[in-house]
């Protein structure tokens, strides 16, 4: 990053990465542990939903809430990330800088020492997790799992790329599945979270107005447990096979239907024709300048919103857009036209121009959101890529015609996926 | 020829605020934020879904509009005689959008390079009015997928039965987009007399923060204002049907594809019609008061939360309105009438005694935390701003206020306002 930038290594496998931004009042910390999506995918998922309920100093949510309330009120939030192949266990909390405290008292040390105490100190009773906790905790996660398909849009979209990397570790749903769930009991949970605690990687991110000897504190007493031989989940990337495109349709009780497409790309993160394959997405469908925005949208009428979106980590490309049920084969038709277009180098400059500057805006706006920050280096070192904001918006600003139509060449329909209503009769059928 | 600019200082979050009002009525606000790489900036009119009936100053009798014309504006607007204005953002390199709620419409740009370009072509189109019967007729299918796209989100369905829940007549219960049926009667007419009414500059207000230039930007504004429009001498009057203290109906329930009930819990506030720093005060003092009632630290959470009656998507909020004004709690419950009846029975039981200073102070600091979080990003400073300008008060002064504010106002609010009668229950249940 292009930020004063200070990297300390804690422990065995822990980092801190300070990333030094005055103009920010408050601080986001994040603590990250890296898992691979495998048989315990669902336990990872559950972890930082327990860990959350106490540890060994505060142990139930009232003497937490009131430890954040002295503290300004600062913010806890857990969940799991997934990074393509990669699961990631993450404890974030946001809390105002020292220097805008009343009495410019230090809480920045004190937040980042709350995080690897929930981390380090679980609540372990009789060889398992907290029983109440945990059963609270696991019931929520698989309402959670259930509840996925409440948001349409973002479950047809999750549903086409399961579908496209069907098998995969990144075939699975980043909370996991009921199944395992009901499998797992607070003991072997806190069997596998010792594994966990002696093996992941883990990586902390500051980032704000905080200069490192506000952390002292923390850094005098850094993560002291026991650490085996850590174990790093291999990288987020790989690449996706190709193999004939296949049809899904899914019914539900819905007004509008979801008309989702999938594609391979070939070209992930690390690869060297990235930034052309942005640009042939923001192309595409990445906004108001768009093929899709201005065919599916502003001539036919068809959608409110038509897009489509990279998985930089899988090399996969998602196309999607709300529909009326019976204009399905209209608007696949209009979008195949598009892909066309995109194949045949159809692109005008006002195109071309219109998304390099779009994404460039983003690069830059990325820069004045502290998650964003950190969820670009933590980006960074899964991926294993170097790639600074800069060089990446040089290499967005070289990207000719030619570039684009050279990607447009490896994208490789693979799965159109539509989420429609349960009505049987022909109208609306998309086949 | 420049406005004269009067300078806010803001101590407690070390901002600067410029304020000018043209000649025209234009309220102008700069907030210089010079770090950032970002500028963003609003241009919004005092109309929204809710303005359906109103006087036109200079004209006899009162004129109705059909339901989602606001919002119906606000697409149109991008429209231009040569293409779309979002191709003239995307050749500057910025993202323009807009947003229609209750009460306002808003047009706005982030960008990171261009900004005073990006300034004049926001003034320039949203000024600039270019509706057919050609492109009225083509946005109702775009509208319509928007509508359908809603009606299959559980949330915003909840939300809204709620608000039919609350209100008998106010049109705050109808939704902001209309009905496909309402807006298949909008035609161009009817947008221009809107247009002409509510885009006055008198009815209007520009903020702009970011990366900026206090001077440029205002010498920008005057420049760019259209037409020797001068500040009207009258008023545009709003006409609200007469509503009654208490609620329409106890309960409402709808049925949808989610997975388990979204639930939502209005409880009218018959505490309204003034707008100003009064409203900043009955606001802050809510919002301490509902953080102390439902928030993470309060008995009734912790009770709900362990009997598996609520989970993490547990919320609530204040809503202060001018002319209208609830509290509402929302998430999803596995039995969403249990928890309404203990949360009925918890608010007719519970006393001014059973708020304790200790908790006072505890939800007050929250408060501050997650204002000062949110003073991070631009976006939500804008249209906060914006939202509160609209009803005569300054979102800055929050913490002024919030400091301000003591145990007994909160006991007082709770008497006036937690009235199990003015409360009402909205669910979307599974098949």
């Amino acid at each position: 990053m292009e930020g004063v930038y200070y990297q300390q290594k804690l422990g065995d496998g822990i980092n801190l990465y300070l990333i030094r931004e005055p103009k920010f009042k408050t601080v986001s910390a994040s603590l990250v542990m890296y898992r691979s999506f495998d048989e315990n995918t669902t336990g990872n998922a559950l972890l930082p939903q327990i860990l959350k309920r106490g540890n060994e100093d505060l142990k139930d949510t009232k003497a937490i809430e009131k430890f954040l309330g002295q503290r300004y009120g600062a913010s806890l939030n857990v969940d799991v990330l997934k990074k393509g192949d990669m699961q990631l266990i993450y404890l974030g909390s946001s809390v105002i800088s020292d220097k805008y405290t009343i009495k410019g008292e230090g809480v920045v040390s004190e937040i980042l020492s709350f995080l690897t105490g929930l981390v380090e100190r679980p609540l372990i009773e009789e060889g398992g997790f907290r029983r109440e906790y945990f059963v609270q905790e696991r019931d929520n996660l698989g309402k959670l799992i259930n509840a996925r398909i409440n948001d349409k849009i973002q479950y047809s979209i999750d549903r086409c790329y399961e579908e496209t990397a069907k098998g995969q570790p990144f075939g699975r749903y980043r909370y996991g599945d009921s199944e395992e769930l009901q499998g797992i009991t607070p003991e072997g949970l806190a069997e596998y979270y010792r594994t966990v605690l002696a093996e992941a990687p883990m990586d902390i991110f500051v980032v704000g107005d905080v200069d490192i000897a506000d952390i002292n504190d923390f850094l005098d007493n850094p993560p002291a447990f026991e650490r085996r031989e850590i174990k790093y989940p291999g990288q987020a990337l790989s690449s996706s096979q190709h193999s004939a495109p296949t049809e899904v349709v899914e019914r539900m009780n819905v007004n509008q239907g979801k008309l989702t497409m999938g594609f391979t790309t070939g070209v992930g993160y690390t690869h060297e024709q990235y930034a052309p394959m942005l640009v042939y997405t923001s192309i595409l469908g990445g906004g108001a300048h768009s093929k899709l925005f201005n065919n599916v949208r502003e001539k036919a009428s068809l959608a409110y919103y038509s897009f489509a979106r990279l998985e930089k980590f899988k090399g996969l490309m998602v196309i999607g857009a709300g529909i009326e049920i019976a204009n399905y084969r209209k608007a696949v038709g209009i979008i195949n036209e598009q892909l066309g277009q995109m194949k045949k180098g159809s692109i005008s400059d006002t195109e071309l121009t219109a998304a390099k500057k779009a994404l460039i805006n983003d690069i830059y706006s990325m820069q004045d959101s502290q998650l964003h920050t950190a969820d670009f280096l933590i980006n960074r070192i899964v991926s294993g890529h170097t790639m600074t904001p800069k060089v990446l918006v040089e290499r967005i600003s070289d990207v000719t015609r030619e570039d684009v139509a050279a990607v447009a060449d490896g994208i490789e329909h693979a799965v159109t996926y539509f989420l429609t209503d349960n009505r049987k009769d022909g109208e609306g059928e998309c086949r | 020829m420049m406005a004269p600019v009067k300078e806010i200082n803001m101590d407690r979050v070390r901002e600067k605020l410029y304020y000018s009002k043209l000649d025209s009525g234009l309220e102008v606000f700069i907030l210089p934020k010079k770090e950032y790489s970002k500028q963003y900036a609003i241009f919004a009119t005092n109309f929204g879904s809710v303005d359906m009936r109103f006087s036109v100053p200079g004209e006899d009798g009162i004129t109705e509009v059909p339901a989602g014309v606001a919002h119906f504006l606000e697409h149109k607007l991008f429209e231009e005689e040569e293409g779309n204005v979002f191709d003239r953002f995307s050749r500057l390199g910025a993202s323009a959008n807009a947003y229609t709620n209750f009460t306002s419409t808003a047009y706005l740009f982030s960008s990171t390079t261009n900004f005073y370009q990006c300034l004049e072509v926001l003034l320039d189109f949203v000024q600039s009015p270019h509706f057919t019967d050609e492109n009225v007729e083509k946005e109702k299918g775009i509208i319509s997928q928007e509508i359908r796209m809603y009606d299959d989100n559980g949330e915003w369905k909840s939300f809204f039965n709620m608000l039919q829940g609350l209100y008998h007549r106010h049109p705050v219960r109808v939704d902001i987009a209309g009905t496909v049926e309402s807006i298949s009667g909008i035609d161009k007419e009817v947008l221009y007399k809107c247009y002409s009414n509510f885009y006055h500059p008198d009815n209007m207000v520009l903020f702009v923060v970011g990366n900026i230039d206090i001077n440029d930007t205002l010498e920008l504004v005057v420049n760019n204002i259209k037409g020797n429009l001068s500040e009207r001498e009258e008023d545009i009057k709003r006409y609200y049907p007469k509503e009654p203290d208490g609620i329409h109906a106890e309960r409402i329930e709808q049925v949808l594809a989610v997975s388990q009930p979204i639930f939502n819990i209005g409880v009218k506030d018959s505490k309204v019609g003034f707008g100003g720093k009064e409203l900043l005060s009955k606001d802050t003092v809510t919002s301490v008061l509902l953080e102390m009632l439902f928030g993470k630290s309060s008995a009734l959470y912790q009770r709900l939360y362990s009997e598996g009656l609520i989970d993490d998507s547990f919320g609530f909020d204040f809503v202060a309105e001018v002319d209208y004004s609830y509290s509402m709690l929302g998430g999803e419950s596995p039995d969403p009438d249990k928890l309404y009846s203990i949360i009925e029975k918890a608010m007719a039981e519970m006393k001014t005694e059973d708020l304790r200073e200790e908790d006072f102070r505890l939800a007050r600091n929250k408060l501050l935390g997650r204002y000062l979080r949110n003073f991070d990003r631009l976006e939500y400073i804008a249209a906060n701003f914006i939202a509160y300008h609209f009803k005569g008060a300054n979102f800055l002064d929050f913490i002024e206020v919030l400091e301000q504010t003591d145990l007994e106002a909160v006991k007082r609010r709770f008497e006036e306002h937690i009235k199990p009668w003015a409360s009402s229950l909205s669910v979307v249940s599974p098949q």
